[in-house]
């Protein structure tokens, strides 16, 4: 389950003590009280606090621009950048927001270029919109830093992107070369199945590590029971999943590290470990 | 905001060049609503369904039905082909969503297209997968500087392209035989029939054209958009807003009211807020129907009491 899902159920997961799994980023999503709901990746508050640390303390970002879509995950993601500037006594000089389905994206470049801003923090999850607005920045002459949330290194983004991707950075669960041997594991049998890679962060690696977390859980308890399942999962310590190590908090989040990589011919590229 | 020239010059070419696809779109509509008096809600799979054609010749290798196929061919040969097939899919489309419900009044035949729509885009779905293509541009470059102006020639050549296709619509309308034939159909079909104009044939033909029609818009928008199965989607909403702000059934209005739009939502992304874009094109919408309801070239249409 998504964010969108998971804030439309809450109610029902409420009343149904069982472990749900999900791969919603949304900081939200885990504070709606439901009691058996586990995060199997990092959350959009250690995303986006990485993504503002990197653009102000690693490129010395002045003026920081935001450019999101209108969705939950969009909108999520550019409140907690907004609140990680806040921390540090900055605003954006922009914060762009386009409607779904937008492909014309001159008029919110033209307005951040015009901002002056010398950093641009993307957080935009279709890979199609990803690869337009790489395409439009590019051709529109925007060369400073492009900072983005997971979804702008999904393979089929920074495929469809192409040379437009190239020197964009992106804040992420996993990358690839960087990984332990679960993840290799994980790796080498999913391509030897399907005979391509997958999407390890935004994708297939969460939902891989949420089936085997509880299988995990439902051996070392030898029982299914629903309550001792969320009791075992709460009491998660140092799990090795395929996006690293897994240490439940109190708010049933799992992992709490992303990675910053530099795309460069569709590939990432490891720049530092973050974290939150 | 301070007046930037190069800003509002650059927010226009780029205005300018999606109100050209909106524009060329409502022309579908507006062609077709003319010939048989409805709406084809299939008119942005007119555009999308000749994207994923054009890409599947056009790229050295691409998945069709999960086999990676290489069927790249040289860019003349891959548009005349494409055109080819589009012009085929307009008859196919004619004979099958139109012809056996034409005389079952309007709503099974909108039904028909709406069928015929959502058909397409699983279609394209379960042909080509749900990943998004890149149709390679006709250019080099990505952009022509004039200046401190960036301009991308896609875009240019989206404008081009639709200020011929205008010219040539006119001089086919009012220059030609056929031309006056697709008018005379569209005034009154019954008359037209009566006077010898093989009405069916005519019908045939407007959908043809504008099958033609969004088979250029695909062509020319697909290297800025990327080619997805909803590409058409979006952009056949916009131009059915921008038939109706011109007044449905006008071809000036069409082109027009697909400008406008394109131009005011460009300059509202900038000016006013980029998270209202779609909404500004429907608060004209609305705003025109209230003051003038039949559009800025419709005519006003009178009951009798």
């Amino acid at each position: 389950m998504l964010s969108t899902q998971v804030q439309a159920m809450a109610p029902v997961m409420k009343s149904h003590e069982i472990p749900w799994m999900t791969g919603g980023t949304a900081v939200k999503n885990t504070q709606l009280g439901v009691p058996g709901l586990f995060r199997l990746r990092a959350s959009d508050g250690i995303t986006a606090a990485a993504m503002t640390n990197f653009a102000v303390k690693e490129k010395h970002a002045k003026k920081v621009a935001i450019m999101h879509a209108s969705d939950a995950f969009g909108t999520g993601g550019a409140d907690q950048i907004v609140l990680n500037l806040k921390k540090m006594n900055m605003e954006p000089v922009a914060n762009e927001q386009y409607p779904k389905d937008a492909k014309d994206f001159t008029a919110e470049i033209l307005k951040i270029k015009s901002a002056g801003a010398d950093a641009l923090l993307l957080y935009v999850q279709n890979p199609s919109d990803t690869a337009i607005i790489l395409q439009q920045l590019h051709s529109l002459g925007f060369t400073p830093p492009i900072i983005g949330s997971p979804s702008l290194a999904n393979q089929t983004a920074m495929e469809t992107a192409g040379k437009n991707a190239n020197g964009a950075y992106a804040c992420v669960d996993f990358i690839v070369g960087f990984n332990s041997n679960v993840a290799t594991h994980f790796l080498t049998e999913f391509y030897r199945r399907y005979h391509h890679q997958p999407d390890v962060g935004s994708g297939s690696g969460w939902v891989y590590d949420a089936v085997n977390c509880l299988a995990a859980t439902y051996k070392k308890q030898r029982s299914t029971d629903p309550k001792q399942s969320i009791a075992a999962l709460r009491s998660t310590k140092n799990w090795e999943g395929v996006l690293g190590k897994f240490d439940c908090d109190s708010e049933g989040n799992m992992v709490h590290a992303v990675s910053v990589g530099q795309i460069q011919d569709a590939k990432l590229n490891l720049v530092m470990k973050v974290t939150g | 905001m301070h007046f930037d020239l190069v800003a509002n010059l650059q927010l226009l070419v780029s205005g300018l060049a999606v109100g050209s696809i909106y524009a060329l779109v409502a022309l579908g509509f507006v062609l077709i609503y003319n010939a048989v008096g409805v709406v084809n809600f299939a008119q942005g799979e007119f555009v999308m369904l000749p994207s994923y054609i054009a890409v599947t010749f056009l790229l050295p290798a691409v998945t069709v039905f999960g086999t990676i196929v290489h069927w790249q061919l040289p860019v003349v040969a891959v548009y005349l082909l494409v055109l080819l097939l589009m012009a085929g899919f307009g008859l196919l489309f004619n004979r099958i969503a139109y012809y056996p419900l034409r005389d079952r009044g309007w709503l099974p035949v909108v039904i028909s297209t709406i069928g015929v729509s959502i058909f397409l885009r699983n279609f394209a779905q379960l042909t080509w997968g749900s990943q998004p293509l890149v149709m390679p541009s006709l250019f080099s470059a990505d952009t022509i500087s004039l200046g401190s102006l960036q301009i991308r020639p896609q875009y240019l050549l989206v404008i081009g392209v639709t200020a011929v296709l205008i010219a040539f619509q006119y001089l086919l309308f009012e220059r030609t035989t056929l031309g006056k034939q697709m008018r005379a159909t569209a005034q009154d079909r019954a008359t037209a029939r009566l006077i010898g104009i093989r009405v069916g044939r005519i019908v045939a033909i407007t959908f043809v054209y504008s099958a033609l029609l969004g088979t250029i818009s695909g062509l020319l928008v697909a290297p800025i958009f990327t080619v997805t199965k909803e590409m058409g989607a979006l952009i056949a909403l916009k131009a059915f807003a921008a038939s109706i702000v011109g007044g449905f059934g006008s071809i000036p209005g069409a082109i027009v009211g697909g400008l406008a739009i394109g131009v005011i939502e460009t300059f509202g992304g900038f000016y006013i807020s980029s998270a209202y874009v779609d909404a500004i094109a429907f608060v004209i919408l609305i705003a025109v129907l209230l003051v003038r309801p039949q559009g800025l070239f419709g005519e006003r249409v009178a009951e009798k009491a």
